[in-house]
C-alpha cells in the first residue's frame, strides 16, 4: 500500500524555468510539499512536511508573545503588555461586542485565538522564509470550520434546548403546512453544510488565489529578465507588480481573517438568540 | 471600519449563492438517498433513483423560491412601515 509520502511528494513541473520550454506557468504543484519527516503511531503512517512546522511555529509564536504581554500585567502598562491589550480589545470591540453584544464575553478567548491564528498563517505567505500561506491548503480552513461548527451547534442546542434549535432550522418561513414535511429535510441538510463550508472556502480561496498570483509575477519576473528591450520592460513591470501584489496580499490576509472570526462571532450570537 | 460594509446580519449576494445552490445540492441528495432505497427495495430498478433525483431538484427549487418570496414580503413591509411614518 503507497505511504502518504506517495501520495504527497511534489512532482517536479513539466516545464524548468530556463530549459527552454516557454513560460513555466505555476499551478497546483506550488500548494504539494514533500514530506520531510515520517512516522507511524500504530500503524498508520503520519509526516511531517512545511505547511505543518509553519503551523507549529505559528502556534507557538503567538503563545509565547501572549504569554509574555500578559505575564506580568501592570496598571500602567509596559510597551507588550499594551501591544497585547490592544489586540485583546480590538477582538474584544470590533468583533466580539458588535455582533454578540456583552453576553458573549465568554466567547472572545475563542474568537481571539481564531483571529489571530488565522491571521498568522495567512502572513505565512508573504512572510519571507516561509512565504506560503498555509490556510492556502483546504485542510487547514476545514479543521477551524469544523471547530466553529461544533461550537455553534454545541452553543445553539445548550442554549435553546436541542429540540427548539432543530426544529427551528427546519422548518423555513413561508411554506404551506404539507409541503412543510417534504422541504424539511432540505433545508435542515443545507443549513447544517452551508455555513462551515463556505467560511472554509472562503478563506482557503482567498489565500490560494493570492498566492498563485504573486508566484505568476515572480516567476515572470525571472523569465523575462533578460537583456532585451522587452526583458528590460517586461522585468520591471512584474517586478513592480510583486511587490503590489504583495501590499494587497497582505491588507487580504488580514480582512480575511477578520471576515472568518466575524463570521463565527455571528454565528455564536445566532445560535444565542432564539430566532433563526 | 463602518457596520454597514462587513455586517454579516445582512446576506450578502455570495451568500444567498451558496445557499440556493446547497439546497439544490441537499435537495437531490436527500431524495436521490431515498430514491436509491426505494430502488432496492423495488429489486434495482433505476428509475427510482431518477425519480428520486429529479423530484428533489423540484422540491428545492420550490424551497428556494418560498424563502425567497418570504424575504421579499419582510422587506417590503420593513419599507413600508419606516416610510410611513
Amino acid at each position: 500500500m503507497s505511504s502518504a509520502a506517495d501520495l504527497i511528494s511534489s512532482a517536479p513541473l513539466s516545464c524548468q524555468l530556463n530549459s527552454g520550454c516557454g513560460f513555466p506557468a505555476p499551478g497546483t504543484d506550488i500548494f504539494q510539499f514533500d514530506v520531510l519527516w515520517q512516522y507511524s503511531i500504530f500503524g498508520v503512517q503520519f509526516g511531517i512536511n512545511k505547511p505543518m512546522i509553519l503551523m507549529i511555529l505559528c502556534s507557538a509564536a503567538i503563545i509565547i508573545f501572549f504569554s509574555i504581554a500578559f505575564a506580568r500585567p501592570r496598571l500602567v502598562p509596559g510597551k507588550v503588555q499594551s501591544m497585547g491589550e490592544a489586540c485583546y480589545l480590538f477582538v474584544r470591540d470590533q468583533i466580539s461586542r458588535e455582533t454578540i453584544g456583552k453576553a458573549g464575553d465568554k466567547y472572545i478567548a475563542f474568537l481571539f485565538s481564531l483571529f489571530f491564528f488565522v491571521f498568522l498563517l495567512n502572513f505565512m505567505g508573504i512572510f519571507p522564509g516561509a512565504q506560503f500561506p498555509v490556510t492556502s491548503l483546504f485542510v487547514y480552513p476545514v479543521a477551524l470550520a469544523m471547530m466553529v461548527w461544533v461550537t455553534y451547534m454545541f452553543i445553539g442546542m445548550k442554549h435553546q434546548g436541542p429540540v427548539k434549535f432543530f426544529t427551528g432550522m427546519m422548518f423555513p418561513p413561508g411554506v404551506p403546512k404539507p409541503v412543510l414535511v417534504i422541504l424539511a429535510p432540505i433545508e435542515f441538510l443545507s443549513n447544517i453544510i452551508v455555513r462551515p463550508f463556505t467560511l472554509a472556502v472562503r478563506l482557503m480561496a482567498n489565500m490560494f488565489a493570492g498566492h498563485l498570483l504573486i508566484t505568476v509575477f515572480i516567476v515572470a519576473f525571472l523569465y523575462l529578465a533578460t537583456p532585451s528591450i522587452i526583458g528590460i520592460i517586461g522585468a520591471a513591470a512584474s517586478g513592480i507588480m510583486t511587490i503590489i501584489m504583495t501590499g494587497f496580499e497582505f491588507a487580504i490576509e488580514l480582512l480575511q481573517a477578520y471576515i472568518f472570526t466575524l463570521l463565527t462571532a455571528s454565528y455564536i450570537a445566532g445560535s444565542l438568540s432564539s430566532e433563526h | 471600519m463602518t457596520k454597514d460594509a462587513f455586517d454579516p446580519r445582512i446576506e450578502s449576494p455570495t451568500d444567498t449563492a451558496w445557499t440556493i445552490t446547497a439546497k439544490l445540492v441537499a435537495g437531490m441528495a436527500v431524495y436521490g438517498l431515498l430514491g436509491w432505497l426505494l430502488s432496492r427495495w423495488f429489486g434495482h430498478t433505476p428509475i427510482f433513483i431518477a425519480g428520486g433525483v429529479l423530484f428533489g431538484l423540484a422540491a428545492g427549487m420550490y424551497l428556494v423560491l418560498a424563502r425567497l418570496r418570504h424575504e421579499t414580503n419582510e422587506l417590503q413591509h420593513r419599507n413600508v412601515g419606516a416610510g410611513a411614518k
